[in-house]
């Protein structure tokens, strides 16, 4: 709502930062009165609704769920099932996706992966969003010692190897009975969140100092305030586009963490790993490869189609 | 500036220490040691093994020693390569990787600005989205499908290029383009979407409305201020790419350092996981502090140093 | 800003185009030259701190031993021109040949009595220095502790356990300082003179001859390794002496070979260059081959493998190894030999060689595989010991276990696969696990670990069934069944059998081959009816190879020797 005063104090509509003089009164006031509290979401759907685009990407992400969660109820075979006498069939009626090297239907496996792909996406750009985003505009707004102390953090779990972190957990994990997959989150939390918290740190650093950042602290407006009200929402592009790229990452990072045993087991498939299995075989068997990677680009255009919506649609200084 | 310098490098020394420091211990947590074997090695070879590589000392002698060692410089032997120290290894590894890692960086901001401005000044148009779909395509597929693919079609197929191997510099450009595609299309995002935010700002339509011709608008005024991101993008980038990638050294069988992140893990040779991450975290706190420098440089309104505001 | 993209574009397709058509490819014709890929880096090239396949590849080529294994996998002379066995079959007195080493200087039985001694010093830490535990007195020098310059053997208290004093929280040997070890006098290798060498083993051993053209038994040129640590760090005194000579090592690139001029029997040598690659992913050194950068290589992707077979660019070779699952016996309920061997009667081994591993390998019906001389000349031990079991004998599975307490897997306990990280252990695990599920209703979790921690795992019993695999060290059945002895390093199941560590114990001391083998025949047939593991294909070793490369040898231990090939 208060977005508002972000484009209401625009670049060199204002004089020098230090003429201004704490407002006396109630700040939140202040802050209100260009608002127009009412129609910021409306607008903001309407303008989304118009973008094809994002409509489309809306519409696919949907039907992907709805795929990942029944799909694999329809299918007449299940994930596991082998035909040691089929294997490597090239796509065909009874098979549409071909059958892999154990002769399973390559169809079912990859509907079934699916729950697990899409699972790691949406908790990778959850983690982005609630721990990257937040600790790159802390360091950031607060700056000095705090950002340099928060930053040189970042710098050392760049730098410890992932890979060793992995199969310690593959050994802290074993036999406790925790869900497989919530391992595989553990280790994406771990890093995952590194660049987004990079990237916002950089804009905020920018942003923080120009005329709406120093306005709104002039006015006396909160820290927090300002951090998710103004500048996070004026850093959205560079967010959503680290958001898209870092969840195809994190989807075949959950493959090769499969592989080192941490993860599901064997058969279940994620995309990654049918994919990262089916590049072995891509000379002979390009399909075994080709439907898990067409799978995770149909979803990575899905949302970015939709990300790039929502960022056109939130970010004030796009608003007409 | 000067205190923000020196405050800088401290705690750069500081990070590289905290790490080797962590993977020091955590890496002596894994399960088995160097010399384990499918065939098992009977203890009193272990025995001897041991002794000639000061791992029956106690723990904390190991850690004392080997942070004194590194002081000097020296990263130790080889657990795995005898007659090889980590020192040799680096500096067989680095060379090779580094070049890549330039050629591979160069195309990743020679190709990715670029594309980015142009999908930004053509937003929407087709070129806009030829663009964003080729991006899309160069991050959603990942760079071991890259690699095999582009080796079949232009090594094997076409005849174009060697399939793989070290030496000339026509076997740079499949894995250098395997190494960029993902940082392109990263780049090209970036710049296209804080483009599109620039190019809506006052400062771009006064200087338009000035009549400035659009490459100078573009370039003067816009190009600034887009390359935050980029370089925020590009310090990890160039620490993780000159120091090597495993899956595309591997997979163009070039004699990087890039294996050893993965191979000297497998292997617990200790030393030379020690020496390769202490290399690269050391790299990454020097590129992250260029990146801040640049910040600075890009935006002077950015201060490092804590004002007093009265 | 078009005119700067189409710039940038331009160019980069211009120098891709450019540099693409100066492609150009040597004609091979008859150039005795061949590249090889070895797969990866070897760790050493020092014969004493051999660690495998790779390294022995490396040192075979450049070393030649007192003997030398030839195409039928039986040693013939080398460096030794003939030898003379004594009567008890313990001493064995080798005439060395007029040779040379690379600088010139003539091969002494002195180096070889400097090798093995330092092989088997402690602080030297050979990986293999058990392969000259054979030689008396070499075990004990192996284990003894070093103090100042002297060895001496380690203490023990009045209980014959050994000694240790806590240092730092370590454990250390401590040495009993009135027992000295002199190698010179206390392991049994000697130089009578320069040109005869003496050894003594431990106790009768039949393969001791396929052993001494083992990497570790080279000799090596005391005059250089003695005064120079680093003599194989590099190329340069790196001083050899067998049919090639190593001109060229660039790490985790390729090495250089070219032919030795110095060599004994340079005659019989036709190859001048040899370049070995070290190309880790198969399917690029496919791709490789396929684009003639390499002529052999010594891995194939298993999805392309029986194409390349039938168009002739692979051949299958033979390799001396076993593939098994090993169950932990010391718990429930793998400690009832009805359950293992209805879980081993309930798989079909001919469906996973035939569909999945597709590389000719044989379903393994009893442990030690095919390929070991058996006692009557001509025979093969696999054939005379015949099978112990039937290929997918799901009837006799069922029976078996319900007679132990699970008719049609009701009340079978979940339990787990362990397998390390690898595609083709993970499809055979799959298809194990459905086979299990369809034909003995028991289910099983599937584990993969990554290597160490999977070692570690196995180790330690931490598993219930574990995959695992043995390839021999030598041409002999004991290389297989002495791992299975009470408390073995390599047993790893704790299965335990008095019997069977009393036969293994009295066919090392068995002179007489035909006693021996049947002793060795009678070992299996108890680890084989005890089944504390379960055996599930012999081992075949598919190697890619042009049809331009003639008498490529490549022994059932997975050594290649290059000394008798060449192009044509």
């Amino acid at each position: 709502m208060a977005t508002q005063s972000a484009w209401e104090f625009k670049e060199g509509t204002l004089p020098e930062t230090g003429t201004f003089a704490p407002a006396p009164k109630n700040p939140e006031d202040l802050q209100q009165i260009a608002g127009r509290p009412t129609t910021y979401w409306n607008d903001a759907i309407r303008r989304i609704r118009r973008n094809k685009l994002a409509v489309v990407g809306f519409w696919i992400i949907i039907a992907l769920f709805a795929i990942a969660i029944f799909g694999p109820m329809l299918s007449p075979y299940t994930y596991a099932e082998q035909d040691l006498t089929n294997t490597y069939q090239s796509p065909t009626l009874r098979h549409p996706f071909g059958t892999d090297q154990l002769g399973r239907d390559q169809m079912t496996r990859v509907l079934y992966g699916s729950r697990i792909s899409l699972a790691v996406g949406v908790v990778c750009a959850a983690l982005n969003f609630l721990i990257g985003v937040t600790y790159g505009g802390i360091a950031a707004y607060f700056g000095g010692r705090i950002d340099d102390i928060m930053m040189r953090i970042v710098d050392i779990l760049y730098g410890i190897p992932t890979l060793i972190i992995v199969i310690l957990l593959t050994v802290l994990f074993k036999d406790k009975g925790v869900n497989p997959l919530v391992n595989v989150f553990i280790a994406i939390g771990l890093t995952y969140w590194l660049p987004m918290a990079r990237i916002v740190r950089g804009e905020i650093l920018s942003l923080k100092e120009r005329e709406f950042a120093l306005a709104a602290k002039t006015i006396g407006a909160p820290n927090n305030r300002i951090l998710f009200k103004h500048l996070i929402p004026n850093a959205m592009g560079p967010i959503i586009v680290t958001v898209t790229l870092e969840v195809p990452a994190a989807i075949f990072t959950e493959a090769f963490l499969s592989y080192i045993g941490l993860g599901v087991s064997a058969p279940v498939a994620s995309w990654g790993v049918l994919a990262s299995d089916g590049t072995e075989a891509i000379r002979s068997f390009p399909y075994l490869v080709l439907f898990p990677a067409l799978a995770i680009s149909l979803t990575m255009f899905a949302f970015n189609f939709l990300g790039d919506g929502l960022r056109d649609a939130l970010d004030p200084r796009l608003r007409q | 500036m000067l205190k923000f310098i020196l405050q800088r490098v401290l705690s750069m020394i500081l990070v590289v220490l905290i790490v080797a420091t962590a993977t020091f211990f955590m890496m002596r947590l894994l399960p088995s040691g160097p010399f384990a074997r499918e065939k098992k090695l009977p203890a009193q070879i272990i025995q001897n093994l041991e002794a000639r590589y000061h791992l029956n000392d106690p723990l904390w002698k190991q850690y004392v020693d080997y942070i004194g060692n590194l002081l000097r410089g020296d990263l130790g032997p080889s657990f795995k390569y005898t007659n090889r120290t980590v020192n040799n290894i680096i500096d067989d590894g680095f060379p090779v990787s580094a070049t890549l890692g330039v050629v591979a960086v160069l195309l990743s901001v020679a190709i990715g600005i670029p594309l980015g401005i142009w999908g930004a000044l053509k937003q929407n148009g087709w070129q806009d989205n030829v663009v964003m779909f080729v991006a899309l395509l160069g991050v959603s597929v990942p760079n071991f499908i890259m690699a095999v693919l582009l080796m079949l079609v232009f090594g094997l197929w076409l005849h174009l290029l060697p399939v793989a191997g070290w030496g000339s510099i026509r076997q740079i450009i499949l894995p250098a383009f395997t190494l960029a595609g993902y940082p392109i299309a990263f780049i090209a995002r970036l710049v296209r979407s804080s483009m599109l935010e620039v190019l809506r700002q006052e400062y771009i339509t006064t200087a338009r409305a000035k009549g400035l011709s659009e490459r100078l608008v573009i370039f003067r005024h816009a190009l600034r201020n887009i390359l935050i991101p980029v370089v925020t993008v590009l310090g990890p980038l160039i620490a993780a790419v000159f120091t090597g990638s495993f899956v595309v050294e591997k997979i163009f069988a070039i004699p990087g350092l890039g294996r050893y992140y993965v191979t000297s893990i497998n292997d617990r040779d200790y030393t030379t996981i020690l020496g390769v991450t202490i290399f690269y975290s050391a790299l990454l706190v020097f590129m992250n502090f260029l990146v801040d420098l640049t910040y600075a440089w890009l935006d002077p309104r950015i201060r490092y140093v804590e004002r007093k505001v009265s | 800003m078009r005119k700067a993209l189409s710039f940038v574009l331009i160019s980069v397709f211009l120098v891709v185009a450019l540099l693409g058509t100066v492609s150009c490819k040597a004609t091979k014709g008859t150039l005795q030259e061949v590249t090889y890929n070895l797969g990866t880096e070897p760790a050493t090239i020092d014969p004493a701190l051999s660690q495998g396949i790779p390294e022995a590849n490396v040192i075979l080529q450049v070393f030649d031993g007192l003997t030398r294994i030839d195409k039928n996998n039986m040693p013939q002379p080398a460096i030794a021109k003939s030898w003379v066995i004594s009567d008890d079959q313990k001493t064995y007195t080798f005439t060395l040949r007029d040779a040379s080493w690379t600088d010139g200087t003539p091969i002494t039985a002195y180096d070889f009595e400097y090798a093995w001694i330092r092989a088997l010093s402690p602080e030297t830490a050979s990986q293999y220095a058990y392969q000259l535990y054979y030689v008396k007195g070499g075990e004990a020098f192996n284990m003894s502790i070093k103090s100042g310059t002297k060895y001496y053997v380690q203490a023990v208290d009045a209980k014959g356990n050994p000694v240790t004093k806590s240092v730092g929280g370590k454990d250390v040997a401590v040495p009993d300082m009135t027992k000295e070890i002199d190698p010179s006098k206390d392991v049994g290798v000697t130089a009578l003179d320069a040109k005869t060498l003496q050894v003594v083993l431990e106790s009768p051993t039949v393969y001791f001859l396929n052993l001494t053209a083992f990497p570790t038994l080279m000799p090596v040129c005391k005059a250089v390794v003695s005064t120079n640590d680093k003599w194989a760090a590099d190329v340069t005194n790196f001083v050899t002496d067998g049919p090639f000579k190593l001109t060229e090592w660039s790490h985790n690139d390729k090495m250089t070979f070219v032919k030795n001029p110095t060599y004994w029997d340079k005659d019989t040598v036709k190859l001048s260059k040899i370049t070995y690659l070290m190309v880790t992913d198969e399917s690029t050194a496919l791709s490789m081959f396929q684009n003639g950068q390499m002529d052999v290589g010594s891995t194939v992707p298993l999805s392309e493998l029986p194409k390349l077979v039938a168009s002739g660019d692979a051949k299958i070779f033979p390799y001396l190894g076993t593939y098994y699952y090993m169950f932990n016996v010391t718990k429930k309920p793998f400690d009832d030999v009805r359950v293992r061997k209805a879980l081993t009667l309930a798989i079909d081994r001919n469906a996973i060689a035939t569909s999945i591993t597709q590389g000719g390998q044989v379903p393994a019906l009893a442990y030690v595989p095919n390929g070991i001389a058996d006692a009557v000349a001509g025979s093969d031990f696999r054939t005379v010991g015949g099978t112990f079991y039937k290929d997918a004998d799901i009837a006799a599975a069922k029976a078996l276990l319900a007679e132990a307490g699970y008719p049609d897997g009701k009340g079978f306990p979940a339990f787990t696969l362990l397998y390390n990280t690898s595609n083709a252990h993970k499809s055979i695990a799959e298809a194990i696990q459905q086979m299990w599920s369809k034909n003995l209703g028991i289910s099983c979790t599937l584990k993969v670990e990554e290597w160490g921690v999977y070692l570690d795992d196995r180790n330690n019993l931490n598993y219930q069934v574990a995959r695992a695999g043995w390839i021999g060290d030598y041409m002999d059945p004991n290389t297989f069944l002495d791992m299975f002895v009470t408390n073995g390093g390599n047993n790893g199941t704790g299965w335990s059998n008095k019997t069977y560590d009393d036969l293994i114990s009295k066919a090392k001391v068995t002179t007489d081959p035909v006693a021996r083998m049947a002793t060795l025949h009678d070992a299996e047939k108890i680890l084989m009816t005890d089944l504390p593991i379960m055996p599930i294909y012999f081992y075949t070793n598919p190697v890619l190879i042009t049809k331009h490369v003639m008498n490529f040898y490549q022994s059932t231990l997975g050594f290649v020797d290059w000394k008798n090939a060449y192009m044509e």
